[in-house]
This record gives structure tokens, sequence and C-alpha cells, in this order.
């Protein structure tokens, strides 16, 4: 009985030990190092090379070398001492986000890139991953969890004792002792991810870049959360900390930051030279995932902080008419007749404008406009449907 | 239910006897005939293969020293298997062409499949083995100049010393594991023409020895 006591009250204090020990204690990376091969960070590294091998060779990366050139100086810039170590990867996903492993394979995701709107925004989010790396969290974690699945079994065992058992019970419901286990390993994530946010932010903004863009990307986040009707995150067990949190921090420190210098930089122009030759199917590639709410909160940003820009406001029209809620008609309408008002419009606002106006059986409007886009782009794939629509108009 | 009839005697097997169980599926409607295939060469494509350190709670933890050395064993025994047998091979190390890659990941899609087909049959699949990889596989077929491909894949895990001692003061399972499979290809037509899966408890594939018999066990029946 004795023993059974003395089981528990070590549980209790290897769990304290487990959930105490925090982010704050990174191990850094030295520039140029490779692990021990009889190390769990080689194992780790090894599992990375391998998924690098399929990543490499995968048709979904761009590999337009202009756009590779221009954020491979931007992540060298950001990384510094560890640019020789890192390979930047840009992944064909409207998903934004971005990804640093921990043997310095950096992945960007083409939706991130649709969704900044300068390279101080982007900037910071790719210092946050690179931060990632060079702090070994991923490393952190890996043991972290080892730890905790270590934990549970002595824990199993003595509660197991006691008369409780450990794992999800017959009814479904989720154990004391697996419950402390993934909230100890969350709530860990969740202080990297403040570690990772501290340290992108503080390279960044020595860097030059403005400090006021960081927290935009995590107000545009918690705008489109709110806007998602499917969006639901459970505080407890969440990884990352709340966008709103990260907002407020991120504006906090710019506070503090931006009175010190007056030169700040955005870097606007040579973002969009780079990324320009492929937003449209970017847009598209949003558009694809079929979450109307969410787009409609992207592109009505996008479109109000880029008014000249047609493709955003084509985009807009595009997710009202998809959406197709009350008054979404007239909302697309006037997307669409905004983007065509722009000097790049998009001959797909027309196609667009036409399919609205058909439905609506204003016939006349939908005639001129599927002739305006068929005049436009004579070879588009869909134009046998748009000609059997002309014959019904 | 068929699913026990057939994991049941394998995990007891595996678990229990410390046994090394193989398995082998032949295309019946495609079969080899290697002696009348004289001068016919085979494509070992690099294997697959990661050795694991089961920690105290059960993480498998990939360990980068055991998978180099287990893997150049692997390599070597399958090589001098080959050779022994006379038959000549083209050398398919680090292939980096981006539709070999994906061939070779489809092989691993694939074979999965297969691996899972044993123990849950698909209906489909019950009497005829008769899985291919498509006729895309003559890109390998042309770049190597070869007419078979032999795939293997090999997981394998061992106990750290405290999960061993737990397991010895509880007597209780390490529930480390040998399993993997191999595979050759007919280029020709890309159909899996024979398969063949280990499930072992026993084995060590960081040393010399072992590593031969566990791949004498991977390649036993191969139609060669």
């Amino acid at each position: 009985m004795i023993l059974r006591k003395a089981l528990v009250l070590s549980c209790a204090a290897w769990l304290l030990a487990a959930s105490g020990a925090r982010a704050a204690g990174h191990d850094v990376l030295p520039p140029g190092y490779s692990p021990d091969t009889s190390s769990d960070e080689a194992g780790l590294w090894m599992l990375m090379d391998k998924e690098e091998a399929a990543v490499k060779t995968s048709p979904n990366i761009e590999r337009d070398e202009k756009l590779n050139a221009y954020l491979g100086g931007v992540i060298c810039k950001l990384a510094g001492e560890y640019c020789p170590s890192i390979r930047v990867y840009v992944v064909d996903t409207p998903d934004w986000n971005a990804s640093a492993a921990p043997n310095g394979m950096v992945q960007v995701n083409t939706g991130l890139l649709l969704q900044v709107k300068n390279e101080a925004q982007l900037a910071f989010v790719l210092r946050h991953e690179i931060t990632h790396y060079v702090h070994r969290h991923s490393l952190a974690k890996t043991r972290k969890v080892v730890n905790t699945a270590g934990f549970l079994k002595v824990f199993g065992l003595a509660m197991a004792g006691v008369g409780a058992g450990v794992g999800a019970d017959p009814r479904g419901a989720i154990s004391l002792g697996n419950a402390l286990g993934i909230y100890s390993i969350t709530a860990f994530s969740r202080d990297e991810e403040r570690d990772a946010d501290d340290g992108g932010f503080k390279r960044a903004t020595t860097l030059g870049y403005s400090p006021t863009e960081a927290s935009a990307i995590w107000e545009a986040m918690v705008a489109e959360n709110k806007a998602d009707p499917n969006f639901s995150r459970s505080a407890f067990f969440a990884s990352h900390p709340g966008e709103e949190e990260r907002a407020a921090t991120n504006e906090k420190l710019a506070a503090e930051v931006a009175p010190t210098r007056s030169d700040w930089i955005t870097n606007e122009d040579s973002f969009h030279a780079a990324t320009a030759p492929f937003i449209g199917r970017w847009v598209e590639e949003e558009l694809a995932q079929a979450q109307p709410d969410r787009s409609i909160v992207v592109f009505r940003r996008l479109a109000a902080s880029m008014p000249s820009q047609g493709v955003y406001q084509y985009g807009l029209g595009e997710a009202y008419r998809k959406r197709n809620q009350t008054n979404d008609a007239v909302a697309a309408e006037n997307a669409y007749r905004g983007a065509l008002a722009c000097a790049d419009a998009p001959p797909e606002a027309w196609r667009g404008l036409g399919l609205l106006t058909m439905k609506a059986g204003r016939n006349a409007d939908a005639r001129e406009a599927f002739i305006q886009y068929r005049a436009k782009l004579p070879d588009s794939a869909d134009k046998a449907m748009i000609d059997f629509y002309l014959t019904q108009l | 239910m068929r699913y026990r009839e057939i994991i049941a005697p394998l995990a007891l097997c595996g678990l229990l006897c410390g046994c090394a169980h193989t398995s082998n599926d032949i295309a019946t409607s495609a079969p080899v005939n290697w002696s009348a295939e004289r001068g016919k060469k085979v494509l070992p494509v690099d294997p697959d293969v990661e050795l694991n350190e089961l920690t105290f709670g059960g993480v498998a933890e990939l360990r980068a020293d055991w998978t180099q050395t287990g893997k150049s064993f692997i390599k070597a025994d399958i090589a001098s298997m080959l050779q022994a047998k006379g038959i000549a091979t083209a050398s398919a190390d680090g292939i980096s062409d981006p539709h070999e890659v994906q061939l070779v990941k489809l092989h691993g899609v694939v074979g999965q499949s297969i691996l899972q087909n044993t123990l849950v049959p698909l209906p489909t699949k019950k009497n005829n083995f008769d899985w291919t990889l498509g006729s895309g596989v003559a890109a390998l077929r042309d770049h190597y100049q070869a007419d078979y491909a032999l795939f293997v894949y090999v997981r394998d895990s061992y106990s750290s010393g405290s999960r061993m001692a737990f397991a010895v003061l509880t007597m209780s399972p390490t529930g480390a594991m040998q399993t993997g499979f191999a595979s050759l290809v007919d280029l020709r037509t890309g159909r899996v023409v024979w398969f063949n899966r280990l499930i072992s408890s026993t084995g060590n594939l960081k040393e010399e020895k072992p590593a031969a018999a566990s791949v004498n066990n991977l390649l036993d029946g191969l139609p060669l």
C-alpha cells in the first residue's frame, strides 16, 4: 500500500515536472550544425530528409525561378548565419501557412503569398518559422512526447492500482491521465509558438521590417475564422495560442518599437513584382476550396488594400456568387463591375457577370457579358459551354 | 471473422514464439519463367528501411545510425544473393528523376495495399493476385535497361534499455517487431509478379549475420 502511494506521488511529481518544462529553456542550433548519428535528433532529421526528397520531386512545387530566387533572398536575409543550411520550397496550395523542418527544409504555401500584402508581413511569418528551426522546437516537442508517454505508462500502472484505468474508457470519454498528457504537450507547444513569435518579431524588426505589419496576418486570421461557420477550436487542447492573443502581443511590441526609427520598410513593390504572374491562379485556388465565407473576407480585405488590382475584386465577385445567399447577387455584381473598371480587368469577370445575370433572367446583360468574355479569351477551356449558353439566350 | 483468423496466429507467433513468419504471393496469371529468360536484368531499387528505438513509453523513434547500418547490410545481402544466382543487375541508387521517384512511391502504396489485403482481403482480390503499377514503369525499364525491379521495404524496432527492463519486470511483451515486404515487378507490364511479407519478433538488422538471415527470409521464394 505504501509502495502504491509512493508510485502515485512520484507520478504526480513527474507530471508537474513534465508540464512545467517550458520552451524558454530552448537549445539554440549552432550554425552549420549536424547532429550525431546516434542521437534522437539525427533520427528526426533523417525522417525530414526523406520527406524533403518527396517534396523535391512533388508535382505540387512551384518551380518558377524568379519567384524562388526572390523568396530565397528574403529567407536568406531573415535566416542570417543559418542561410546556408536552409532550403526553400514553394508549395502550391491555398492553405495559407509556412513551416520550417528541423533539417532546414522551409516550405512556403502559395496561399500565404496570396494573403500577405507586402514583404514585411511575409517576413514576420517566415522568421517565426525559422525561429522554430533555430530554437529546435521539433526536437523539444518530440522529447516531450516521449517523456509524456513514459509518464502515462507509469501513471496508468499506478492508477490501475488504485482502481482507475488510463486510456479511453469504454464510453469513449478521454481519461484523466490522457487528458493531462495531451494538455501538457499542447501547453508546451503554445509556449513554443509564443517563443517563435517573439524571435520572429525581434529579427524581422532588426532587419528594418515595419513592426506595424506584424499583427496584420493574425488580425486577418481572426476575421476569417469569425466568418467561417465551420470553425471551432478548443483553447485547452490547441497547439497554437489564439490569433487574438498573437495579434495583441504583436501590436503591443510594435507600439514599443515603432518610434525607435522612421525608415521602416515593407518592400511592397518587390513583393508584388515577384508574385504578380501567379496571383490569378492563386485566386482561383483560394476559390476552389469552396469556403466562400472565408474567401469573401479574404478578397474584401485584399480588394480594399489594393483597389487598383481587379483580380481581387473578381475573386470577391466569384465568392459572393458561389455563396449565393440573400443580397449576394448584388454584392457579386458590384464586385465584378469594380474588377472590370480596373486597368488589369480579368476577362473571367465577364464570365462571372454573364453567369450571374443569366441566372437572374437578364438575358441581354448575360449575352453582352459572354460575348465580351469570348472576345477577350477566345481559347478558354470552357468556350463550348459559353457558346451553348449564347445559343440559349 | 477472417481478419482475426489471420492476425491472431500471426500475433501469437510474433509475440510468443519469437519466430519469423514469411508468406509468398505469386501472380499465377503472369508466371515468371526465369530459366527461359536468360540475359534478363534485374533492377534492385534502393530499399526503404527504417530502424526505430522503442522508448520506455512506447514511442518509436527513428535511429539514423541503426538505419544506415541496417540499410547497407540489406543492400549488400540483396546484391550478393542476386550475384550468387548469376543474375545481371542494374544500379538504381539515389533515383532523383521526378517520374521515377513517383513510381517508387507508387510501389510503396501498392505494396502497403497488398500487405493490408493479406489481412483483410478485398472481395475482388481474394483469389487472384493481380496487382500492377501500370504501364508507366516503362520509364524505369528504358532508363535502366532492366526487365524486373526488386523493391524492398523494412521496418524494425528495438526496445530501449528501460523498456526492456520494464517488460522483464512486469512480464509483458516489449512490442518490438520486424516487418517488411519484398516484391518483384515486371517492368514490361507493370505487374507485381511476386510478393513476400515478413513478420518477426526476433532478428537484428544492426548486425551482419542476423541481417543476412532476415534478407534470406525476405527473399524466400523469389522466382529468380
